[in-house]
């Protein structure tokens, strides 16, 4: 049996008046250790929800989620950071992952501020990490407005890797790009994957990219979640391809 | 951005040459004639057709207007506003007397509306659909249906005749500026709170306010080092025009506080169908108002770097 590292256990989660949208009903998930683990599910089926249930940002209306194996109570604070500390996020929108008043380089280092990193150590790290995804140290200096939206996503990756993560959480992160952008930066969250040994959680639509890029994927509809078998899976499902 | 400013300050020739423009053809617009009223000072003395065609040619009343429009903006442009119908006194000295009150309320009257309306935008987003929230609202929804003129007899009522804790009318203090600043801003701030609130939800919507959560920033931090600033840009903007309105609102307020303003100055004379005077207040609100959202659109410019780098992508 695989270690799960985010697992969320029995979870309920419903919107609007009265809670009459349920978007998750009594849901199981645990994404396992070092792994990658796709999630699909049409538009508006809940998987940006349920990431942010995972990244404790929502609570749940029912059930628990559980970092390696133990429920975090967010309300102290130690607790709380050291979550938020391991367990990272990228977003579908580049053009919106960084605060458009800052220079990237500030919205990076916030990280490693908030987390008290040793800043020589930290801007060591990232240096590393630049030349990973192959950014110019001089991009940090620009506004996000200046950047291209491939660029954005490799100085999200920096700034998601920079405070040394267990698991990412990988919201349809490159659905906005171009294909051969697409292309480059899931080669680069492989090779990441593979160096500093991370769990992913992988949202996607395209049966394609999630088929090169894993072996295991769930499918969240009406609530629920369950297993994917990739093999046999029919592409044509998921409405948009 | 050195070029966002010339180019900005260029754009407001135009406008100020077009409020003169109407100002000076409020002058020609004169019922009466001005070479009978500038003679005719104290209604007794006869006086004769010579005399009459002699002060038209001392005035120069006789050039077409362009050429009239020209001496009369080179004579403002020194502060020769001509003298008042009423009492012969020079309306320039007049105005330059009485623009510190309003200008003190008008700045009292921004200034709460920058503390209150920004802050109460704050609160109610940051409990949004909550109980404070909704105090909020109900609140913003009385002060937008009251005009300035009825909360000033509402305030005066309550806070000078029966708490007797601040003066009536009258001016010289700050204490005397409070009610008459909180009457004209009451508006405004009811506004602007409701602008900010909205501003800063859809920053909240916003992926790099959920990013700076999930990297496990404050609430409070988030609220204030990610969301209001990029929040505040469009309220500022929205402050910038409401000062108008402030300054054209004061004239009401100057009147039931007795306060010796350039407003009330404008209201007696337009009573009088003083012309010089009204010539002198629209000039010199208009030149104000315009010079002010000058300095708001540099200010706006100047936070927000995407305005202050030029706007292209590399
Ligand atoms: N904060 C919210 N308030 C109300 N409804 C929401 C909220 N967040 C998501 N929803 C609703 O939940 C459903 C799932 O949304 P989402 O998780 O974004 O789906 P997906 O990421 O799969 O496209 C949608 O119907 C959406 O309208
Ligand atoms: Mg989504």
């Amino acid at each position: 049996m695989p270690e799960a590292i985010l697992e969320m256990k029995n979870v309920t989660k419903s919107f609007g008046k009265r809670r009459s949208v349920r978007v998750l009903d009594h849901a199981d998930f645990a994404l396992e250790q070092n792994r990658i683990t796709a999630l699909m599910g049409v538009s508006g089926s809940g998987k940006s929800t349920l990431a942010r249930l995972l990244l404790m940002l929502d609570t749940c209306d029912e059930g628990e989620i559980l970092y390696r194996g133990r429920p975090v109570n967010m309300a102290k604070r130690r607790e709380s950071l050291a979550f938020h500390r391991r367990v990272q996020y990228i977003s579908q929108r580049p053009e919106s992952f960084f605060d458009p008043m800052y220079r990237l380089r500030s919205s990076v280092m916030e990280a490693a501020r908030i987390h008290r990193l040793e800043p020589a150590k930290a801007s060591d790290r990232l240096s590393q990490l630049l030349e990973q995804v192959k950014i110019n140290e001089a991009v940090l200096d620009r506004y996000p407005y200046q950047v291209s939206g491939g660029e954005i996503q490799r100085v999200a990756l920096c700034r998601a890797l920079l405070p040394e993560p267990d698991v990412l959480i990988l919201d349809e992160c490159t659905s906005m790009l171009d294909v051969s952008v697409q292309a480059q930066i899931l080669n680069l969250l492989r090779d990441l994957q593979k160096e500093w040994n991370l769990t992913y959680l992988f949202i996607a639509h395209d049966i394609e990219v999630v088929r090169w890029f894993t072996d295991r994927a769930v499918l969240l509809s009406e609530g629920k979640i369950r297993e994917m078998n990739l093999h046999n899976a029919d592409g044509s499902l998921f409405g948009c391809g | 951005m050195i070029r966002y400013i010339i180019k900005r300050a260029a754009s407001a020739v135009p406008v100020l040459l077009g409020i003169s423009v109407i100002a000076f053809a409020l002058g020609l617009l004169t019922p009466g004639d001005p070479a009978r009223m500038a003679l005719d000072r104290d209604g007794m003395s006869e006086i004769t057709q010579e005399m009459l065609d002699a002060k038209r040619e001392e005035l120069g009343l006789n050039d077409p207007a362009p050429v009239q429009y020209g001496r009369w903006l080179w004579r403002v442009m020194h502060g020769d506003f001509g003298t008042s119908y009423s009492d012969h006194v020079s309306v320039g000295g007049e105005l330059l007397r009485r623009l510190p009150v309003t200008l003190q309320l008008t700045f009292c009257s921004v200034l709460l509306v920058i503390v209150f309306g920004i802050s109460g935008g704050i609160l109610a987003a940051a409990h949004a659909g909550k109980t404070l929230d909704n105090i909020l609202k109900v609140l913003t929804n009385l002060m937008l249906s009251f005009p300035s003129f009825w909360m000033a007899i509402l305030l005066v009522i309550v806070f000078a005749e029966n708490l007797k804790i601040l003066p009536t009318s009258g001016a010289g203090s700050v204490r005397h500026l409070i009610l008459p600043s909180a009457a004209l801003a009451s508006v405004n701030i009811a506004m602007t709170q409701r602008l900010m609130r909205s501003s800063m939800l859809t920053e909240f919507g916003k992926q790099y306010v959920l990013v700076a959560n999930a990297k496990g920033i404050r609430r409070w931090q988030v609220l204030f080092a990610h969301a209001f600033p990029n929040a505040v840009i469009p309220v500022v903007t929205m402050i910038g025009n409401y000062i108008g309105g402030i300054l054209g609102g004061s004239f009401i307020i100057e009147n039931v506080f007795s306060l010796p303003g350039i407003g009330s100055y404008a209201l007696a004379a337009i009573h009088a169908r003083d012309y010089p005077v009204i010539q002198g207040y629209v000039l010199v609100t208009g030149t104000t108002f315009v010079a002010v959202s000058l300095l708001v659109d540099l200010v706006c410019a100047g936070i927000n770097p995407r305005m202050r780098l030029g706007g292209k992508m590399l």
